[in-house]
């Protein structure tokens, strides 16, 4: 099979002004079965190797997911929040939120229309 | 277009195999006349349909997955049939009315929001098994309103 069908995921940490301070991930690409495994590593590795737990995840360039990648996400909610961080969601394209939205994800997770606002949600915790 | 006519693909049981689904299901679905909207639902259903037989049918097993999209561009409808071999039956209980979202974080169960999505984003969904032979089928309809 080809290797440019297989799906491609990237997720970066993005700088932000006066760190230390919540970490930004952007995520780009589709999120599914095949890279989701990868994307926790990634998440478990800022959480529990460099104690990382105010998270905010930017979904602007996320093409697609699955129940995979929200199934990572659901994984270490509890675990940050534990450690009084949060994994707070920004920028999610509309065909993303309709998921999202469809399994509830707006009870349980902060969903802001900008990684600014965001950000400015941390900061008044 | 303005025939019918079946795609048909057979491929790994593998998740590398995921895009590739996706990209010709899209594809497919956009000639029959589905809206973005309705597209993309039918995508991530077979998706999880797709995740859901490699994972649990098919774990641990070298096997194929053989994917047949049936378009009618007439009725403006997408039927996707699934056929693999097995012998662990597809769980397809009947769709819950709603997902305690919270419950499941609290009580780590991660699994089962596939199978929930596909009931919520299909108009049928549809398993058959005899002697080791599995079907699902997923069916989509255009509804002029979206």
């Amino acid at each position: 099979m080809a290797d440019n069908h297989q799906s491609r995921f990237e997720v970066r940490e993005m700088p932000v002004p006066g760190s230390p301070g919540p970490t930004v991930l952007e995520l780009s690409g589709q999120l599914d079965a095949h890279t989701a495994p990868d994307f926790e590593r990634f998440l478990e590795d800022r959480v529990r190797t460099e104690s990382k737990v105010k998270l905010i995840l930017d979904f602007h360039a996320l093409e697609y997911i699955s129940s995979a990648g929200l199934g990572v996400l659901m994984g270490l909610i509890e675990e940050v929040r534990s450690q009084s961080g949060d994994m707070k969601l920004a920028d999610v394209p509309e065909k993303i939120y309709h998921v999202l939205d469809l399994l509830g994800f707006p009870v349980v997770f902060q969903i802001y229309p900008s990684v600014t606002e965001a950000l400015t949600a941390f900061s008044e915790q | 277009m303005s025939a019918r006519e079946t795609i048909r693909k057979i491929f790994p049981a593998e998740y590398r195999i995921l895009s590739e689904v996706r990209a010709m299901l899209s594809n497919s679905a956009e000639r029959v006349g589905l809206s973005e909207r309705e597209i993309h639902d039918l995508v991530l259903a077979v998706d999880e349909a797709v995740t859901n037989i490699i994972e649990h049918a098919t774990k641990n097993i070298e096997s194929t997955l053989e994917c047949m999209f049936h378009l009618d561009p007439v009725l403006q409808q997408v039927i996707v049939e699934l056929h693999y071999r097995s012998d662990s039956l597809f769980a397809a209980e009947p769709a819950p009315t709603a997902l305690d979202i919270e419950q499941r974080i609290t009580s780590r169960k991660r699994g089962g929001l596939g199978v929930y999505l596909m009931h919520r984003l299909v108009d049928s969904l549809d398993y058959r098994h005899d002697k080791g032979d599995n079907v699902i089928s997923l069916e989509k309809r255009h509804k002029p309103d979206q």
